[in-house]
């Protein structure tokens, strides 16, 4: 806006409306008495009178681009390298003759190693950059999630986990089979493949590709390459144990650019720590619990309501954070590693959460430094880019790319099992090991390549909406295999007809609420497992009770194995 | 962390590199040398009023052309949101009594069917946000007024009136920007003063202008 000063001047100003600061553009044109003003692109178009007549005058913002320098670049290349440096020593130590070696690490992973690399497949570098800019929007209440999911994580470790680790599995869906029917099996697996390969492994590339870009000026399509085909090459070079390890070391670099920026941040703010706690505590920007019944708010409610079926009752068909747990030592080590992933999301939570609170506080304190015309998700590799030293860019970038390799080369071992596990073994009649694993590496290679080919086509065309209905999609139709888990553990009565005819019927009933928009998407994961949980059980009283015996299928003790 | 530690000694900080720059750039004079009383945006082209006529940037910006339909009222204002454009008319006393809205097709600016103000209002502003416009102004008493009409709904749809930010004085703008409203407000101070409202919040006073804002220049951005 343009604002006459009571000296007479006439300034271009901008007022950040999130950290309610206001700015004035330097080097702006002069100004004289608009007549009439309208937009102009990211600026104002005015006409005034002049000594000539009426004369028309633009003016707007523009961005600038940050590129990275030597040191960055050299930062990156090193993670790089030292990513491929795990791949290839595990692949020349390990040379891969079974199975178990390739998909569940030989069931050797230390406890505290598994349990790191479930944090680091969970935080996926979307969370890296959208954490902080929810923090920045908002306050802390979203990071009630975290603290939720903890609790809910206990109830995992207590009772899921030891229950799928004692059946020695290395595709959690063979737990379908075993408890219920080959087909549900089968079905489950295939559906978590295409979701995998079709809706998250794609965005996990593009969205961290894109926000580097517009800062950096990057090209998206070199950070989509670079990110995919080196997590390709050490994941199906490595096996389970690159990935875990390789997770290991993400994570360090990740916390390490993390913690380094949120002390540079409150560092660069006038009045260091202090003024950092009271500004943000001033204005509630770290306010954590909602205790209020509001819906459309961020409550504790909502998050328990989020937590036990986003997190408790999925958590048995998750693949990609199952098979960590499987590939440790015992079921105590497996509990462990549930407990380890549960510890760091708590400090991992103020982290992040934290560098978005200190951004606020800085840029409120320096609204020169904020580029108005930026989305929210950019905040963060704004900071990152213009106001870091050499060198630690490149470390946060790097760490930018560790959060998304550690979940892609997470999700494409896991594809990698699912397919070679639950489909090539059964389906090729007694398959050699060495056989097994051949085909689960070019499997890996086969779904790396897709998932950057599907993030190059989100980089060149506006799928985004088309993007989202498959997303929701996938959701509701995920959520009646959840609910067949629940039915299977917690249940002795449920049988396979019961179930079939549970996740049919809450796939079917949730599409026609999906259909008509009867709900918020927000519930959709809830009614299908609901659904699936009450009509199965409901329609297994029809059939007779399961034949087979239900020991160590269920977590009844007389079912203990 | 040693090794983050190094890269911090080791690295030399960034100077302050400009995160932004403003360009800036003039556009001919309307045919004429005609005096734009106002300027707006509509599907996108930018039009400007002036004695009774209607131009259009050119693409290029190189050449205003001359609109075919003519501009007969008194134009208090221009609103350009959500793709709708509207002009605030009435009469010459600077009193606004109805929404004008604009459509055009191809050089032709084309009227719709005028919208009566909820009352005859001074120094109107109006915005959209959502499905929604926003109305403020002043009244035959003084008193500052708001008013929210859903564009979505039949042509029947009446003005509701609004709870108004709690200052007196004479209202210089009203600007939506995701999901939130606000209002610069003027007086005979020396600081117009900025108040945002929300759902949550309702109204709430930020910090002023340090200055008197110049009519029709608040814009969103972002």
């Amino acid at each position: 806006m343009l604002v006459k000063t009571p000296g007479g001047k006439i300034q271009a100003r901008t007022f950040h409306s999130i950290t309610s600061a206001w700015n004035t553009l330097e080097d702006a044109p002069a100004i004289a008495a608009p007549q009439a003003i309208t937009s102009w692109g990211n600026g104002l178009l005015w006409a005034s009178t002049g000594a000539g007549g009426s004369q028309f005058q633009y003016a707007q913002i523009e961005s600038s681009k940050h590129l990275l320098r030597w040191l960055d670049w050299a930062v990156i290349i090193v993670y790089l390298a030292a990513m491929l440096g795990i791949g290839a020593w595990f692949y020349f130590q390990e040379k891969h003759g079974s199975t178990s070696d390739f998909f569940v690490g030989g069931r050797s992973i230390p406890f505290w190693a598994a349990g790191i690399s479930l944090y680091a497949t969970n935080t996926s570098s979307i969370s890296f950059i959208a954490i902080p800019a929810k923090a920045f929007e908002t306050n802390w209440q979203y990071m009630t999630n975290n603290l939720i999911a903890v609790l809910g994580l206990m109830f995992v470790a207590i009772w899921i986990v030891p229950l799928l680790r004692r059946l020695d599995l290395m595709s959690v869906f063979s737990y379908l089979e075993t408890r219920f029917h080959p087909t549900i099996r089968m079905l489950a697996s295939g559906l978590c493949i295409v979701m995998q390969i079709g809706s998250r492994m794609s965005v996990i590339l593009f969205l961290p590709a894109l926000a580097i870009s517009t800062i950096t000026g990057i090209d998206v399509v070199w950070s989509i390459l670079l990110m995919g085909v080196f997590t390709i090459i050490y994941t199906t070079m490595g096996g389970m144990k690159a990935v875990i390890w390789t997770d290991f070391v993400q994570v360090f670099v990740m916390f390490g650019g993390a913690i380094f920026a949120i002390g540079f941040i409150i560092q660069q703010i006038n009045g260091g720590m202090p003024e950092f706690l009271s500004t943000a505590m001033a204005e509630n920007k770290t306010q954590l619990f909602d205790f209020s019944f509001d819906l459309t708010k961020a409550t504790v409610w909502g998050f328990i309501f989020l937590v036990v079926f986003d997190v408790v009752l999925t958590f048995p068909k998750d693949q990609v954070l199952m098979q960590r747990v499987l590939s440790t030592k015992s079921d105590k080590e497996a509990g462990r590693s549930i407990w380890t992933f549960a510890a760091m999301m708590i400090p991992g939570g103020f982290v992040f959460y934290g560098i978005g609170t200190a951004l606020w506080v800085y840029y409120k304190n320096n609204p020169e430094r904020l580029n108005p015309l930026l989305p929210i998700d950019a905040t963060f590799p704004l900071f990152i880019a213009a106001e870091l030293p050499m060198g630690v860019t490149g470390l946060i970038i790097a760490g930018i790319f560790a959060a998304a390799m550690s979940t892609l080369s997470s999700i494409i071992n896991s594809v990698s099992t699912l397919a070679s596990v639950d489909f090539y073994e059964r389906l090729k009649k007694n398959p050699t090991p060495k056989q097994s694993v051949r085909f689960a590496e070019w499997i890996g290679v086969l779904v790396g390549l897709i998932a950057i080919g599907i993030a190059l086509v989100m980089s060149r065309y506006d799928i985004h909406s088309l993007f989202d209905v498959s997303i929701e999609l996938a959701g509701l139709l995920g959520g009646g295999f959840a609910g067949a888990y629940t039915l299977g553990m917690f249940t002795r009565r449920a049988n396979w007809q019961g179930v079939a005819i549970g996740v049919a019927g809450s796939i079917l009933i949730t599409l026609i609420f999906w259909s008509m928009s009867l709900v918020h998407p927000y519930f959709y994961l809830a009614i299908s497992i609901l659904l699936c949980i009450v009509i199965g059980y409901l329609a297994s009283l029809f059939f007779p009770p399961p034949a087979a015996s239900l020991k160590g299928l269920t977590i009844y003790k007389q079912d203990t194995a | 962390m040693i090794a983050i530690t190094m890269l911090f000694m080791v690295s030399s900080t960034v100077a302050a590199e400009s995160l932004t720059t403003v360009s800036a750039g003039t556009l001919p004079p309307l045919p004429g040398n005609v005096a734009p009383e106002e300027l707006l945006s509509i599907d996108g082209r930018t039009v400007a009023l002036g004695k009774g006529q209607a131009w259009a940037l050119r693409a290029d910006n190189k050449a205003w052309e001359l609109l075919t339909g003519k501009i007969d009222a008194t134009v208090h204002g221009a609103i350009a949101a959500g793709g709708r454009a509207y002009l605030l008319e009435g009469s010459a006393a600077g009193t606004s009594d109805r929404l004008q809205p604009l459509q055009l097709q191809k050089n032709h600016l084309k009227k719709g069917s005028a919208v009566p103000l909820p009352l005859a209002l001074t120094s109107t502003h109006a915005t959209v946000l959502g499905d929604t416009l926003y109305l403020s102004g002043n009244d035959d008493t003084g008193a500052t007024r708001l008013y929210s009409r859903s564009l979505a709904a039949s042509a029947t749809s009446a003005w509701q009136p609004q709870p108004v930010w709690p200052q007196t004085g004479t209202p210089s703008a009203l600007q939506a920007q995701k999901g939130r409203l606000y209002a610069v407000v003027g007086g005979s101070q020396q600081n117009d003063q900025l108040w945002r409202w929300s759902t949550e919040d309702g109204w709430q006073s930020m910090p002023p202008l340090q200055g008197k804002l110049i009519d029709g220049s608040m814009r969103a951005l972002g």
